[in-house]
């Protein structure tokens, strides 16, 4: 398929995704970076963990794309007292029958808001983050899949980090992007204070299926990457390890770089990026653009990044800068 | 007088017994003559290795050996001795060495059946004559103007390393200025060297490796002139550096048009005419030109200002 006819489909796609990213909008004011963050996560087929300070409309973000997706959606709220089973679901014994059964957890749905995940401990987010990985959950001796598409949308809050239990560097490498939820500016907030003030917080209608959502990313997967790019996507997560030769100004505050697995999502969200801007080709625009999302929780920063109270994002923006571009 | 008659009678057979008998005695002993002595050197000293030659005349039957063992003596020692047959004679070599001066008696030789005795050595001293202190020592022997050449060198070593630190002080002001200015006009001489040739190639390349040298040799320049990490700067991030750099928006938009076409065909597959080619090359050359020569102007301007 020459790039000739993707565009053409992508065109037609790209009708469908406007639709649904419009009646989103039509609820959340602003928060444009949250909303692509979280198509993007679904389109590129990953999950997508939200970092943002309570009342920043994450919740209703998410909620909203499970309705505007038209699929099954379920909120769980991590509490440090939730056990795996609550998660994933357990045997009960049925006396009628005298055997026990499956009840499935909330994770047998299509989008899960995985809200406040560093609340819970280890072994529940393990269990998330199997079911993650895995797709499939095994309950008692038998083993279940997932609906598809599943995607889980989990959200964190950068402070009150007193009985949290942080997500360990190997799973937050699991989710392909980490949105970073900012506050609006002043005219949004003044919208959101109109809508909230008067009620009319506007209703979300079903604009997607979730076969529609399988098509969207065969069209974005047939979106060409030309090999200049993908050598760039590889010597960037590369040069995110050069701690060992020292001779960027950005290595040395770095203490591990991020995995090859950031190379396969940083590949994806690049498609999907260029699928946001309407091209049937990626460019490096498009790489630079979800670099810092896709790399942000997968680099751990040294002392000395620190001590320059230097944020992933700005080593991250320094490692762009010295990355010559195809 | 019969007494002293008898007397004359028994002196005259005394003499004539020990003239005749004699020689007999010797011819016991081992008959020979010596025809010759001879020290090599003639001259000797002490410590000398010396080699006493006696050529010896011996009737037959009389064997002439170099000595079985020699006697000790004080004043030296013996080294060898060998015999060299010459003519019917028989000389026979013995090296020795003194250690003292003065003539020393050599002790009696058995020689096979001759005895060669009465011999002495001869050996001279160095200060034989006169008491003389040790001379004092001498330095090391030069050819004629040799501490000359060595001064010289000496200070061509001193003065050298001195002159070039000097000169290097006195020309730096202007070696920098030239430097500076090879290295001011160089990035635009690259650049002027890559359209040329890609000038030529614009119709044997294809496009997508065309427009690949094309940004690449104008990010160059740019990388040195306009922004220093250009070579990192996108398409997008190349027009914000643009609105800042040219004064007029017409060519920042142009050379973008470039840029952004040129990503078309790099990563779109977008074929491209050999005209536009060489549009594009010409246009891309005049706008940097226009840059490098106002950027000069305004270098010359802060000059002399």
């Amino acid at each position: 398929m020459d790039i000739q006819q993707i565009q053409e489909e992508l065109n037609s796609a790209r009708q469908l995704y406007s639709r649904a990213r419009d009646n989103i909008a039509a609820v959340i004011v602003g928060q444009k970076g949250m909303i692509d963050g979280l198509f993007m996560g679904i389109l590129a087929g990953g999950h997508v963990l939200l970092e943002g300070v309570p009342g920043l409309a994450k919740t209703l973000a998410v909620k909203s794309l499970a309705q505007s997706i038209d699929a099954s959606f379920k909120r769980i709220q991590f509490t440090p007292d939730l056990l795996p089973a609550d998660l994933t679901g357990t045997l009960v014994y049925r006396q009628q029958t005298g055997e026990f059964v499956p009840r499935k957890g909330p994770v047998f749905s299509n989008i899960i808001l995985a809200d406040e995940i560093n609340r819970a401990p280890a072994k529940v987010q393990s269990a998330l983050l199997e079911a993650m990985e895995e797709k499939q959950v095994t309950i008692g001796d038998n083993t279940y899949p997932l609906p598809d598409p599943f995607f889980v949308l989990a959200t964190q809050n950068p402070i009150e980090h007193e009985g949290t239990y942080p997500l360990p560097e190997a799973q937050l490498d699991r989710f392909i992007l980490k949105v970073l939820v900012s506050y609006p500016g002043v005219e949004e907030e003044l919208e959101i204070l109109r809508r909230a003030g008067t009620g009319n917080l506007g209703a979300v209608s079903r604009a997607v299926f979730p076969g529609d959502i399988r098509r969207l990313q065969e069209v974005i997967q047939g979106i060409s990457v030309d090999g200049r790019i993908e050598v760039y996507i590889v010597s960037l997560v590369s040069a995110s390890r050069e701690k060992q030769r020292g001779h960027n100004s950005y290595s040395r505050y770095i203490e591990f770089g991020a995995s090859p697995r950031a190379a396969i999502y940083l590949y994806r969200c690049a498609k999907v990026q260029a699928f946001f801007e309407g091209r049937a080709y990626v460019i490096p625009e498009d790489v630079k653009a979800v670099a810092p999302a896709v790399l942000r929780h997968r680099i751990v920063l040294s002392y000395e990044a620190e001590s320059d109270e230097l944020t992933a994002d700005d080593v991250i923006k320094n490692l762009l800068g010295a990355v010559s571009v195809p | 007088m019969r007494g002293n008659i008898f007397g004359r009678i028994l002196c005259r057979f005394l003499c004539c017994t020990f003239f005749f008998l004699f020689p007999a005695f010797l011819g016991a002993d081992g008959s020979y003559t010596v025809e010759s002595i001879q020290f090599i050197p003639p001259v000797y000293y002490v410590g000398d290795r010396v080699e006493l030659r006696a050529v010896l005349r011996s009737s037959s039957g009389v064997r002439i050996l170099p000595p079985k063992e020699f006697p000790r003596i004080e004043w030296g020692e013996f080294h060898d001795a060998y015999i060299v047959p010459r003519d019917g004679l028989t000389a026979l070599h013995i090296s020795f060495t003194a250690y003292q001066t003065g003539s020393k008696t050599i002790p009696n030789l058995v020689c096979g059946d001759v005895v060669l005795q009465g011999l002495s050595a001869s050996v001279r001293s160095l200060t034989e004559g006169a008491v003389r202190e040790p001379a004092p020592a001498h330095g090391s022997l030069l050819l004629p103007s040799t501490r000359l050449i060595i001064a010289l060198a000496a200070g061509f070593l001193i003065v050298l390393p001195l002159a070039a630190l000097a000169c290097f002080i006195w020309l730096r002001p202007g070696l920098r200025k030239i430097i500076g200015y090879y290295r001011e006009k160089q990035p635009y001489r690259k650049l002027k060297k890559d359209l040329a040739l890609l000038r030529v190639r614009a119709g044997e390349t294809d496009s997508r490796q065309f427009y690949i040298s094309l940004l690449e040799a104008m990010k160059l320049y740019m990388n040195r002139h306009i922004a220093a990490n250009c070579l990192a700067f996108t398409t997008r991030e190349l027009e914000a550096v643009f609105g800042k750099t040219f004064e007029c928006g017409q060519e920042a938009d142009a050379l973008l048009g470039i840029f952004r076409y040129g990503d078309e065909v790099k990563f779109g597959g977008r074929e491209s005419s050999q005209g536009k080619r060489l549009q594009d090359i010409s246009l891309g050359a005049a706008i940097l030109w226009r840059l490098e020569n106002s950027r000069r102007a305004a270098k010359k301007e802060s000059v002399h200002a």
